[in-house]
C-alpha cells in the first residue's frame, strides 16, 4: 500500500514508543502494519531531515551493537502533531467508511 | 567516490546524495550506511548469499533519484553551502547569524540594487549609465554564476525538471536583454535617463530577487541550530 504522505505521522508515531535509528524506524512500520504499509527505505532519511528541520524531532549519535547510529526522538512540539495529525487521521477514516457504507 | 567505485551501496549513494554540500553527504552516509549493513545482516541468515542480500537491500532503499530529490529538499546543496561559506568569510560580519539573516546579508539583489542606484544618481547621460550598469552586471556575474547565478536552473533540475529550469532561465535572460529595446526607443524619443534608471533597474535587479527568493525559501525550511553549525 502507497505510504505518500503518511510516513511523517508514521514516523513520529513509532518515535512515540521511545528513540530509534532509522532502520529500526522502517522495521517498526512495516511489522506494525503487518507488512501492508510497504515503502522504499531510501525515502524515510529525507523524511527523517526534514522532520527534524521542523523541530519535530531531534536527532543525536549513538554507538550501538559496535555501530555508529544516528538515533531520533521525538519533541514536546512533535508529541503535539502527532496528536493532532491522529485526530485528523481517525476524522478522515470515519468520513471514508461513511462514504462506503461500513460501520467505524 | 567515482562511478568506478565497486561497492553497489556507494553507487547508490552517490546517486543519491549528487549535489550535496560535502558536510550533508558525510551526514547521511554515516547514517545510512549502518542501515544498509543491517539490512543485509538481517537478509543474510535467511539463505541469501552476501551478494543476493546486498541486492535485495539496494532494492528495498529503492531509486536513489527520487532519495535525491527529498534530501535536496531538507539539506544544502554545494552551491547553496558556497554562497553561504563565501558570506560567512566576509571581514566584520557576525558569524552566527540566523538563515534568513544568511540570504538577506547575502542577497545580490540588495547590493546590486545600491550599486545601480549608486551609478544612477551620478549618471546624467544614458550612454554612461547604459555602459556603467553593464560593468556592474559583468562584475556581478562571476559571484552569481558562483553562487546564485544557476539557481533558476539549477533548482528545477533538481527536483527533475530540466526543461523548466532551462525555461526559466531563457525567460529572465530574456526579459532582461530586452529591457535595453524599449529604452532605446524611449531614449531616441528624448526621454531622459532619470526616467530610464529605474526602467532598466528593475528589469536587471528582477532575476536576482528570483534567485534571492528560492534560496530563502530554501533556508526558511533549514533551522539557525543546523545553519549555524555547518563548516562554513
Amino acid at each position: 500500500m502507497n505510504l505518500k504522505g503518511t510516513l511523517p505521522t508514521l514516523i513520529l508515531q513509532v518515535l512515540l514508543s521511545g528513540p530509534a535509528h532509522g532502520y529500526r524506524i522502517a522495521q517498526d512500520i512495516k511489522a506494525r502494519s503487518k507488512g501492508v504499509l510497504e515503502f522504499k527505505e531510501g525515502t524515510l532519511y529525507p523524511a527523517l531531515h526534514e522532520l527534524e528541520n521542523q523541530g519535530l524531532i531531534r536527532s543525536e549519535e549513538r554507538t550501538i551493537n559496535g555501530r555508529v547510529r544516528r538515533e531520533y526522538r521525538l519533541t514536546d512540539e512533535g508529541h503535539k502533531v502527532l496528536v493532532a495529525e491522529r485526530k485528523e487521521f481517525r476524522r478522515m477514516l470515519r468520513a471514508v467508511s461513511a462514504v462506503l457504507g461500513e460501520s467505524s | 567516490m567515482n562511478h568506478r567505485t565497486a561497492d553497489p551501496f556507494d553507487r547508490w549513494l552517490e546517486a543519491a546524495t549528487a549535489g550535496l554540500c560535502a558536510s550533508a553527504v558525510a551526514r547521511i552516509r554515516d547514517e545510512m550506511r549502518p542501515h544498509y549493513e543491517d539490512a543485509v545482516d538481517h537478509l543474510e541468515p535467511e539463505g541469501l548469499a552476501r551478494d543476493e542480500a546486498e541486492k535485495i537491500a539496494l532494492q528495498q532503499l529503492g531509486d536513489a533519484r527520487k532519495a535525491r530529490r527529498g534530501f535536496k529538499r531538507s539539506n544544502l546543496t554545494a552551491v547553496e553551502h558556497r554562497k553561504l561559506a563565501g558570506l560567512a568569510k566576509l571581514p566584520g560580519l557576525p558569524f552566527r547569524l540566523s538563515g534568513w539573516s544568511y540570504a538577506v546579508l547575502a542577497s545580490p539583489f540588495l547590493i546590486s540594487l545600491v550599486l545601480v542606484a549608486i551609478v544612477g544618481a551620478f549618471s546624467d547621460d544614458f550612454q554612461a549609465f547604459y555602459i556603467a550598469t553593464f560593468i556592474l552586471a559583468g562584475l556581478f556575474s562571476i559571484p552569481l554564476i558562483l553562487y546564485t547565478g544557476l539557481m533558476p536552473i539549477a533548482l528545477p533540475i533538481r527536483y527533475g525538471r530540466p526543461r523548466l529550469g532551462i525555461a526559466i532561465s531563457v525567460f529572465f535572460w530574456t526579459l532582461c536583454l530586452s529591457a535595453s529595446i524599449p529604452m532605446v526607443l524611449l531614449k531616441a524619443r528624448g526621454v531622459s535617463s532619470g526616467v530610464l534608471v529605474p526602467i532598466y533597474s528593475l528589469f536587471l535587479m528582477l532575476r536576482m530577487l528570483v534567485c534571492d527568493l528560492i534560496l530563502l525559501r530554501k533556508l526558511a525550511r533549514i533551522p539557525t541550530t543546523e545553519l549555524t553549525k555547518r563548516p562554513f
